[in-house]
Order: structure tokens, then sequence, then C-alpha cells
């Protein structure tokens, strides 16, 4: 099995924000999740990452409970990609040690390589102070790029192309397409249409699941 | 670095304030060297002419002279200076903040995070450093105790000049000289430890997910390693300053003591005048240490000073577009 949740409850500081949360993603299947700002989307891809700690019920990511071993199974993509003050290179490996050619397979499906081909410095170019020399449809295809990189049977995704305009997002959706082939996918987003590629979408409101 | 200063006193609008209390501190440290050496001179010159009364009238003299200007130096310092020095730091980073929150943000983005942070926590401090009222001390105390010397016995001043001219001499050449460029990178690597430190946090997420922590120490510890040794080249050189101090100062001493033993022999010299003169010499010779140490102080901080001023002197946005 991809992921199991079973009865997830979480709440910050006594505030309650999910409730007896129960979901089961097949291995390859992506699943899609609609929900309103704050309604703990991010909550849950944070949990089901191993970001943050279980409190109640327990979580499964390809058969691995403890939240080490969650997170060697899961690469995410954040709405705001985090870029550090380094390199394309390093903003990729995360500094771990990776043949050229991962690297360069890594970013040709994030479209990255066009792009990298013009800079004068190619992989080595400095990203800048959080990711600030960099567009943001380049810094998300970047942290696209990271999680390809990673290779793990597990893809995490909240709200990748909220921020981007209509012409950015089609380099990233196709990165995206890249990224999640043949991987088991939980979606979270705000916009139904963003999920439509989903084999399910569920709904997630005020801390509960529902079927969409 | 006069005009430097200068700015940043218009630019805190109290520049005659910070003048006046200079001028009522200045005086301070010659009162009492005066004061000493007088006493010595005196006292011992009462001793060996057997004198008990004018002995007393020079201790009672002494005693409260040196209560007099204990009084007025604190006076100056605890009511004055302090309250006046922390409140142009309040106004000098008030204006400086609001300055570089009417920058564009492209401005704002071109330099590193710990660059502004540095210029706001940092910077401001370095133009009401003690290095200012301590540099006109200095400049009162060697003009004065020179001017006494050279009137008591021009050998004597000629015997202190002689080891106190290559003291400042080798202070500027391989201290003074070196101190801004080292502040400077000093400067540089505590803004880029910032940003680590910066990224450190904000990219904790990534840092997990990916099992980056290692990277992330690392890249900390480097720009902390680099920080150390800039630091480290900036001590290395003030110990150096504090190395010779011993051998030029002890040199003197001694050569001062041998030459006037023969004076005092021939009756052309007393003992008082001697212990008078070793009190100017003190004179002159802190006068000089603190005039280096003031004038490495200030170079130091003048990479400060000139970037506060920089900043200020930024076109802000509305200046820009209109």
């Amino acid at each position: 099995m991809g992921i199991t949740i079973e009865d997830l409850s979480f709440s910050y500081d006594g505030n309650q924000v999910l409730y007896n949360i129960n979901l089961t993603v097949k291995y390859g299947e992506t699943v899609g999740i609609v929900g309103v700002s704050g309604g703990g989307k991010s909550t849950l891809l944070k949990l089901v990452s191993g970001l943050y700690e279980v409190q109640n019920g327990k979580i499964l990511v390809m058969d691995a409970q403890n939240s080490i071993e969650r997170r060697k199974n899961v690469a995410m993509v954040m709405q705001n990609a985090a870029l550090f003050p380094a390199g394309i290179r390093d903003n990729i490996t995360c500094g771990h040690k990776m043949d050229e050619a991962d690297i360069l397979r890594a970013c040709e499906a994030a479209q990255l390589t066009e792009w990298i081909a013009t800079l004068p410095d190619g992989l080595d170019t400095f990203v800048g102070e959080r990711g600030g020399k960099v567009s943001g449809g380049q810094a998300q295809r970047i942290a696209i790029a990271r999680a390809i990189a990673k290779n793990t049977p597990v893809i995490l995704l909240d709200e990748p192309t909220s921020s981007l305009d209509n012409d950015t997002s089609a380099a990233v959706i196709t990165a995206l397409e890249e990224l999640t082939k043949g991987k088991t996918v939980l979606h979270v987003s705000h916009r139904p249409d963003a999920l439509t590629g989903c084999d399910r979408v569920l709904r997630l409101e005020g801390g509960r699941m529902y079927a969409s | 670095m006069l005009r430097e200063m200068r700015k940043i006193l218009k630019i805190t609008n109290d520049g005659w304030r910070f003048a006046v209390l200079i001028l009522l501190r200045s005086p301070v440290n010659i009162a009492m060297i005066l004061v000493n050496a007088i006493f010595l001179q005196q006292a011992f010159n009462a001793i060996s002419k057997s004198n008990s009364c004018h002995l007393i009238n020079a201790c009672i003299i002494f005693g409260v002279a040196s209560l007099c200007i204990f009084l007025y130096n604190g006076t100056v310092w605890s009511v004055c200076a302090a309250p006046f020095v922390t409140n142009m730091e309040g106004r000098l980073r008030v204006k400086l903040y609001c300055k570089i929150s009417s920058l564009s943000y492209e401005r704002i983005e071109a330099l590193p995070q710990g660059e502004w942070l540095t210029r706001l926590n940092t910077d401001v401090q370095m133009p009401f450093s003690e290095s200012w009222p301590h540099t006109a001390i200095a400049i009162v105390n060697i003009g004065v105790s020179s001017f006494i010397l050279w009137h008591m016995n021009p050998a004597v001043f000629g015997w202190i000049l002689l080891f106190v001219v290559p003291h400042i001499v080798f202070s500027q050449l391989f201290i003074g000289r070196a101190m801004p460029g080292l502040t400077k990178k000093s400067l540089e690597a505590t803004a880029r430890n910032a940003d680590e430190l910066t990224a450190l946090i904000t990219c904790a997420d990534v840092a997990a997910l990916y099992d980056g922590q290692d990277y992330f120490m690392k890249r900390f510890e480097k720009s902390s390693l680099d920080l150390l040794r800039a630091n480290m080249k900036m001590r290395a050189r003030k110990a150096l300053s504090a190395g010779i101090l011993p051998l030029f100062g002890l040199s003197g001493y001694l050569t001062l003591l041998i030459v006037s033993s023969g004076w005092i022999a021939d009756g052309r010299f007393t003992f008082g005048d001697l212990t008078a003169a070793f009190s100017y010499r003190g004179g002159v010779l802190q006068g000089s240490l603190m005039l280096i140490n003031c004038l490495i102080s200030i170079q130091t901080s003048m990479a400060g000073i000139r970037r506060l001023n920089e900043t200020i002197a930024e076109k802000t946005e509305e200046s820009l577009y209109g």
C-alpha cells in the first residue's frame, strides 16, 4: 500500500485541526484532496511526510510508520518553493553525492534544461538569497527537480501551481507530470480544477474528510 | 574620517552637544596627571627637606583635588554622556529603519538579509563609541604633558619621544592600516553567517525531507569558521599591539632612570622632579597608547559609519519613481 491513514487526529496547542481522518492511497494511485484554505490540507501533508509527529492515529507510508522512515519514502513540492542561498546543483542534490547524469535527467524532466543552458555558470548558478535571483516558476521547477532526484515512491503536492500565472504553470505542470509518473501521489489544492488528473478526489472540510 | 562623522552628526541633528560633551570630558585625565605629578614633586621635595607641614598641605590639596575630579568626571559620564549616547543611537536607528523601509524592494533584495541586520544592529553603535572622547582626551594629555616636560627638561622630553614615536609608527603601520580592511571582511563574514543561519531556519522543512541537515550544518559551520578566521586576524593584530607595549614602555622607563640618576647626583634635578617627570611621561605614553587604540578603533568603526552614510544617502523608491 502507498499511504494508509487510520483515525488520524491532530491539534495545534489544543486547537483541533484534523478529526479522525481515514484514507488509503494504493500504490501508483493519485488522490486529490480539495478544501478551503485553513481546512487542514497542508497539516495533513506535513503529517504524512513525517515533518509533524502523529498525535493520535496511525500513518503508514510504504509500510513505514516512524516519521524518519516516512520521510525517506516521500518527496514534497510546496506552494512556495524554498530555495537556499546556493547554486542550482546544490539546491537539487541538497549536498548529497549524485551522478551528473542523474542531475541532468532531473533537470530535463523538470523542464529546466533550456533555461540552465542560457546561464553562464550553468548548474552552478547562484539562485540568490531565498531564491531571489530566479523567477517563481524557475524556483518551483528547481524544487520539482529536487523531488525527482530524490526518486521516492510517494509524492506529496501542496498547491504547487497556485502561486504561478498560466504561462508559467504550464511548464511546471509538465514537470509535475514527469515527477508523478508511476508514483503514489497525494495532491492537495483549494482549486478543484487543479486536481482534474487525479484518480479520486476527496474533500477536506473543517478538519474532516468527505467523499467529493 | 571626520567628514563621515560630521555627516552622521548632521543626520542625528545634535552635533553641538556631542562636541560640548567631548570638551567637558577632555580635561579630566590631564587634570588627574597634573594633580598627581605636582603632588609627587611637592611631597618628595618636602620629604627631602624634612618639611612635614608642606607635606601635610600637599596631601590635603591632593585629596581634595582628586575628589573634585572624581565627582566632575562621574557627573559628566553618568548624567550627560550615557543618556546622550543612548538617545543618539536610538535616533539614528529609527532614521536608518525609516530609510531602509522606504528603499525599493529590488534594492533591499540586492544585499543579503544579514547585511541589513548588521547595519541596523551593529553599525548604529559605531559612531558614538568611546573612541571619539578618548581621542580628544589623548590629544589633550599628549599636548599638555609634552609642553610641561619640554619646559621642565628638554632632554627628558627627548628621551621620552625616542621611545614613544617608534611605538606609534609601528602600531599605525602594522595595525591601524590593516584594521579597516579586516573589519570590512569581518562584517561581510557576519552577514554571510546570518544568511546561513536564516537558511537553516527557513529551509528546515527541505532539510528534513531531503535529509540535508548535515549539508546545512556544514554550510553554517563553514561560514562560522570564516567569521572566526576574520575575527582572529583582527585579534592577532591587536595582540601584536599589546605585545610591543612592554618593550617600548619599560625600555623608556629604564633609560630615563639611568640618565636622570646622573643629573640628580649633579644636583641639576631633584628626586621630586624625577617622579613628576615620570607622571608626565605617563601622560605622554598613556595618551599615545590611547590615541593609537582610538585611531585603530575609529578606523575599525569607519567601515560601519561609511555604510550608515551610504544607506542614508540612498535614493528612496519615491524619489526614484517620482
